[in-house]
């Protein structure tokens, strides 16, 4: 081994030779591991290597992007399991960043969806089928997801938000993404768990779609917590006067309500285009400041 | 666009008055916005930094005016705001938030976003806790992380919101040091009750107190004000507008002095308490 021997007192050197090759990155994989296990130990032939590199332009730039990258794997920001996953499908880095940042992907909010739907699904078992607890439910749990992605009193960093050049309307619409992305395949697994309920198990999913609609809709006017209220209210209150109304058992005149039947169907998926629709009419309507009279054109 | 203009601006809480016509000019510099607390000081750098609407009123930065949303996003890039309570995600670590402001300021490609909040992070020194979760930082490295992640990408207009808060002297010195390298060529301004920030900083005051503009102005003008109106004496003066114990243990007065009084020369600090003293008093005249 040209200058190194594999074992010797620690008062001998790594040639010049050696050391020139090394940080040409021109010696192979064992002398190389050699070379450095050597360098830990003898401050001289650091020293030398560190003269070589530094008259050595291109050793020296590859010596910089190197440490640099160390230093970028070094700072670069956790971002967990549901992060990774993210940035498996090809998500780019910085719009994983503001999407992880939503309290919805967040290992509490997930539970939160599960003890619901577990309750919903529980309910539907003891009764033998019956899940109309799980219809009426389904649909609100995107909402709550959605009106707690943005905006001030659920972003703490909301101030700085406002104040940035980013548009708000592209993050609470990445972040709302990213909460159907996670409520709505897991409420589909859930119903699909109720014995017989077969396709009318998920006959929540168009009203979900058209109450999600209506909440971007009315975030264009109020805040994305206030609008995601007001249809979870009007939903809710829907139901409550079938609930009322029925002549017979109230859980039966749910499942049969018009939501659930065909004509209401169309008219929630409708619901949700125009919410969409009317969203991209007025998002810009997140970006301009708060308060009165100023018009965002 | 290292100039805001801002002409005539209102705004009010409900039924609660907070600005009134407020109009001053910032021009590159640094600019202290002095006023007690709730003189309206936060109220008005918010509508600066976009974050809230006046009633009426406008605020122009350089030759754009934030009516158009392209007009407003191109603004939002060229401005720097800490907010007085920047509001942390506490897991965040120093590196993490600023990184993650960076992302808000469409600074997408991560290698020169990662060189660009290191660099911000050097600049207020706190590179030994950059890994470290911002709820184990104390107040003042907080105030610190705040100010970094205003800097990043180099503004032309910083929007401070009390940024010397719970620094101890060795830090505000290093910040007004920070500041006084920015202010040459940028608009900074500072909101603040510390009147020896804005005499160790500034090249501009304007005081604000009850959502109106006293004074707007040079340091030495302000205290110029209080020329002829500061004088000291062994005992206490009935008549002076405002009276305290210096540090040599004399009494230090504000207001109209008696005839024969040792008259002194006035700071920046006498010339804002006389106008703030003269104020209240005034008030409570009506």
């Amino acid at each position: 081994m040209d200058g190194l021997p594999r074992t010797g007192p620690p008062n001998w050197h790594a040639s010049t030779a050696v050391l020139e090759d090394y940080s040409r990155c021109g010696l192979d994989v064992a002398r190389a591991a050699s070379v450095e296990q050597h360098l830990l130990t003898c401050a001289s032939c650091r020293d030398q290597l560190a003269r070589l590199v530094a008259a050595d332009g291109a050793a020296a730039r590859e010596l910089d992007e190197l440490w640099i990258d160390v230093v970028d794997i070094i700072d670069r920001p956790r971002v967990g399991v549901a992060g990774r996953l993210i940035a498996g499908v090809g998500v780019p880095d910085h719009i994983t960043r503001v999407v992880l940042a939503t309290p919805a992907l967040r290992l509490s909010w997930i539970v939160s969806i599960l003890l619901v739907l577990a309750f919903a699904v529980g309910a539907a078992l003891r009764t033998g089928g019956n899940d109309a607890l799980l219809l009426a439910v389904a649909p609100l749990i995107p909402l709550a997801g959605i009106g707690s992605a943005y905006g001030a009193g659920v972003d703490p960093m909301h101030e700085l938000v406002r104040a940035a050049p980013l548009p708000g309307s592209r993050i609470f619409l990445l972040r709302s993404i990213a909460v159907l992305v996670t409520a709505v395949p897991l409420t589909v697994a859930a119903s699909l768990l109720v014995p017989g309920g077969g396709p009318a198990a998920v006959a929540w999913l168009l009203p979900s779609i058209g109450l999600v609609g209506a909440t971007l809709a009315l975030s264009t006017w109020c805040s994305p917590r206030t609008a995601a209220a007001t249809a979870a209210s009007g939903w809710l209150a829907g139901l409550a006067v079938v609930w009322l109304r029925a002549a017979g058992s109230p859980t039966s005149a749910i499942l049969a309500a018009f939501p659930f039947r065909p004509a209401g169907q169309a008219l929630f998926a409708a619901l949700g285009g125009i919410g969409a629709l009317v969203f991209s009419l007025r998002f810009a309507r997140f970006d301009a400041p708060g308060g009165r009279q100023v018009e965002v054109r | 666009m290292a100039m805001v203009d801002v002409d005539a601006v209102s705004k009010r809480f409900g039924r609660t008055p907070v600005l009134d016509a407020v109009s001053m000019r910032v021009g590159p510099g640094v600019t202290g916005m002095l006023g007690p607390n709730g003189a309206g000081k936060t109220t008005l750098l918010r509508i600066m930094a976009t974050v809230l609407a006046p009633d009426s009123g406008t605020v122009r930065f350089g030759d754009r005016s934030p009516t158009s949303a392209d007009a407003l996003h191109a603004i939002r890039r060229d401005l720097g705001y800490a907010p007085q309570e920047p509001g942390f995600y506490p897991d965040f670590t120093v590196f993490e938030f600023i990184d993650y402001v960076a992302i808000l300021k469409e600074l997408d490609d991560r290698r020169a976003r990662h060189d660009e909040v290191r660099r911000v992070i050097g600049l207020v020194g706190l590179d030994e806790v950059a890994h470290r979760p911002i709820r184990k930082l104390s107040g003042g490295m907080r105030r610190r992380t705040a100010v970094a992640q205003a800097l990043l990408g180099s503004p032309s207009v910083l929007l401070l919101d009390e940024p010397t808060a719970g620094l101890d002297p060795e830090q505000r010195l290093r910040f007004r040091s920070l500041l006084s390298e920015r202010g040459d060529d940028r608009a900074v301004v500072l909101a603040t009750h510390q009147t020896e920030d804005v005499t160790a900083l500034c090249q501009h005051v304007v005081v604000i107190d009850h959502g109106s503009v006293r004074f707007d102005g040079s340091p030495p003008a302000l205290a110029e004000a209080a020329r002829g109106r500061v004088w000291v004496s062994d005992g206490p003066e009935p008549g002076a507008v405002l009276t305290w114990i210096d540090g040599t243990g004399r009494h230090r007065h504000i207001g109209d002095p008696p005839s024969g009084a040792t008259l002194v020369d006035p700071t920046l600090e006498d010339g804002y308490l006389l106008l703030m003293g003269r104020d209240s008093r005034g008030e409570r005249a009506a």
